[in-house]
């Protein structure tokens, strides 16, 4: 449903460019690393490599626990040299440095796996140690290690450790509503990162918006499947209110800032249906925040043209409505009059929208 | 020069850019212009689809939890008829729609699936004792009408998908702990699916069919990996296991069979399809086969070693080495074969 991006030659045109501005760097732009399925074969073979490497080094004992630490030093190090050898842009890649990126990639990962022991040693197992200690290891990786993986599972499980951090304050309450205030956080500051994109792609941000909007949006939908992360065990449940409100305020947010750059009002008769149909989203789902992020996630794939995170959108809608429908504590038979209701309060709210929307266009090629 | 026909994703802009085809401030305005926000109109069209598919999936989603919820005090007629009822409705929402147009041809790609549905709650209702394959082989049999008459590609997908299902059901009535049974089951799933690629590439064209490269290579993988996971278990059980007692596992002659055909295959691959059909993704799939076989050797060899000495680290590490070897000639083997590809498309007239 996301429109596809223009032709280059459009863009050029609508750029005030020739067409054919970008014939003279034709072989750059089309200049192929190597394709998908190359690089999953030859990344799965890096990554049993570097875990046989790893098994050998169990196996051995060669590593003392109290040193861990060191040893996690030592490897982050190691990738971050290893990965600045190779070209940043991962589609410029041939099939060898595929081959070294991944093996990068999975010296990182072992690199977290030895400081989060080490560092848990070393701290006798505090959560805010450790925490504090991996959002230092993630932004450093975010920073330096020029990969689009590498800066997205830096900028999402930053987040995460944030979290951990949390798990060490005894007031249950603070955290209920600090946990939903850094996943708002993440949530607004990954929508500005989609939303200000072509901004940001041509300044100095250009190689971390894109993963770090990701990394964010995978996060925020993430941390919002509140049972199931809370069935890992280091987390406290977050309020949940406060989430689903702030996510509902978003999405109306971006609703009237889109209807504003588009030159209507922001509100009219048929902003106030959308607007309305938002609030009783909320109301309905306010245990499971999950469905307004999923949602933001689909206007903001769609305002991005980004196929990756609109898809991300459909997959966490489908997954957060089931959880919803699933952690609901009423009788088969009240679960599905919830739904039907709902499913009928939408349709009726889109008959009435497309009514006062007053534009026949919209249903011309249903 | 294809270029200005290609999409303006932003990493192709920036390519573009560091060439130094595009100055800072072109950079910076074709990257606005390819990220624009969708029109009005595209928006309006998207947030109806948006509310219409939410709300239709929530409203049918709570009528089956409905009927699920009340499917025990449902008599047999009752269930039947309301699967009946269900197929009745999609089979003519797909005449009416029309079966060469997409809805049409979805609606009666769930045909196919109810018919499924209603075998098995007739199965269910009136138990016969009849094996399950039956219920997929006669759904495939029963949805080929369906087929000829939507010639939807992926109602073509399913209907093999039903057919390896039966395949694989008949044959584990018989499989047992017999090792032979198993290889000769995996040739003849490698059989019917490279069957299913040759009819495909020879003759879907002419029959209407149509999927781009994707639906004949997700089926040539089907046919392939049935053959090297045997000739990897081959390998790894009945040529380098040398203790094996009576009662262990092997694949016997069928498992030298499957090896053989393996090698063949892979062979044939490696020669046609760098140059008479050069394929990237063929030659990709024949070296993931290789790799697994020669990666199950390599580990069943250093189970042995571990076996008949006290060493566990250093086998390890001979496996990292050999992985890392391997890893490295395919990389290298497979990027030279991209770019000669590369090479010989530029030169074509």
């Amino acid at each position: 449903m996301i429109l596809p991006p223009p032709t280059l030659g459009d863009a050029l045109a609508a750029a005030g460019l020739p067409r054919e501005a970008g014939a003279g760097g034709a072989g750059a732009a089309n200049a192929g690393g190597s394709p998908w399925y190359v690089r999953l074969l030859v990344g799965g073979l890096a990554w049993a490599a570097a875990l046989s490497v790893t098994g050998f080094l169990a196996a051995t004992g060669m590593i003392d626990e109290d040193a861990f630490a060191y040893w996690g030093t030592a490897a982050a190090a190691a990738s971050i040299v290893l990965a600045r050898r190779g070209p940043s842009d991962a589609d410029a890649r041939g099939a060898v440095a595929d081959f070294v990126a991944q093996l990068a990639l999975v010296l990182s990962l072992l690199a977290r796996v030895l400081l989060v022991i080490g560092v848990g040693t070393w701290a006798d197992g505090n959560q805010a140690v450790v925490g504090g200690a991996m959002v230092v290891l993630e932004i450093v990786l975010f920073i330096a290690y020029p990969d689009f993986l590498q800066r997205f599972f830096a900028s999402g499980l930053a987040c995460c450790w944030l979290l951990v951090v949390l798990g060490e304050v005894d007031d249950v309450l603070f955290v209920a509503y600090a946990r939903d205030i850094v996943t708002l956080l993440a949530a607004f500051g990954g929508a500005w990162l989609w939303i200000d994109r072509p901004r940001l792609l041509a300044g100095r941000l250009a190689d971390y918006a894109t993963p770090a909007g990701y990394g964010l949006a995978v996060f925020v939908v993430g941390a919002l499947l509140q049972e199931t992360i809370a069935a890992f065990g280091r987390f406290l449940p977050g309020a949940r209110w406060p989430a689903t409100a702030g996510l509902a305020i978003g999405v109306v947010l971006l609703l009237v800032w889109v209807r504003g750059r588009l030159g209507r009002p922001r509100v009219d008769a048929g902003a106030g249906v959308l607007i309305v149909l938002v609030a009783a989203l909320a109301y309905a789902t306010r245990i499971e925040p999950g469905i307004l992020a999923a949602v933001g996630v689909l206007l903001l794939g769609f305002l991005a043209r980004d196929g990756l995170l609109y898809g991300l959108g459909v997959v966490a809608l489908g997954a957060t409505v089931w959880h919803f429908f699933y952690g609901m504590q009423e009788t088969m038979l009240v679960k599905s009059g919830i739904l039907v209701a709902g499913g009928l309060v939408l349709l009726g709210g889109r008959w009435v929208w497309l009514r006062l929307a007053g534009d026949a266009a919209v249903s011309d090629d249903r | 020069m294809s270029s200005p026909t290609r999409p303006a994703t932003p990493a192709r802009l920036r390519r573009l850019h560091a060439a130094g085809a595009l100055d800072a401030d072109g950079y910076r305005r074709a990257l606005a212009a390819a990220l624009a926000l969708p029109p009005a109109a595209a928006w309006r069209r998207f947030l109806d689809r948006l509310m219409l598919a939410i709300g239709a999936t929530l409203t049918v989603t709570g009528i089956v939890a409905f009927f699920a919820y009340n499917w025990a005090s449902l008599g047999r007629l009752g269930r039947v008829g309301l699967v009946e009822l269900a197929l009745v409705t999609v089979g003519g929402v797909a005449l009416w729609a029309g079966v060469d147009r997409l809805g049409g041809q979805l609606a009666g790609m769930a045909a196919v699936a109810l018919t499924g549905v209603l075998l098995g709650a007739i199965g269910q209702a009136y138990q016969q004792g009849a094996d399950p394959w039956t219920l997929f082989a006669v759904t495939a049999a029963l949805g080929l009408p369906w087929l000829m008459a939507t010639r939807f590609a992926p109602l073509w997908l399913l209907e093999l998908i039903l057919a390896n299902l039966a395949l694989g059901l008949w044959w584990i009535i018989d499989l047992g702990d017999d090792g032979g049974a198993v290889a000769r089951f995996l040739l003849a799933l490698s059989a019917l699916n490279g069957g299913a690629w040759l009819s495909w590439t020879q003759g879907a064209a002419s029959a209407g069919l149509s999927a781009g490269r994707w639906l004949p290579r997700v089926v040539a993988l089907a046919a392939l990996a049935p053959l090297a996971i045997g000739a990897a278990a081959y390998v790894a059980i009945d040529v380098l296991r040398y203790d094996a007692g009576p009662d262990d596992l092997r694949f016997g002659p069928s498992g030298l069979a499957v090896f053989v055909v393996w090698v063949a295959v892979t062979a044939a691959i490696l020669v046609l399809f760098r140059r008479r059909w050069p394929d990237l993704f063929m030659l990709a799939a024949a070296m993931l086969g290789i790799c697994t076989v020669l990666t199950a050797g390599m580990f069943r060899w250093l189970i042995e070693w571990v076996q008949r000495s006290s060493d566990v680290g250093a086998p390890w590490l001979v496996m990292a080495a050999f992985l890392l070897a391997e890893g490295g000639l395919t990389a290298v083997w497979l990027r030279r074969q991209q770019l000669a590809m590369a090479a010989a498309e530029d030169d074509s007239p």
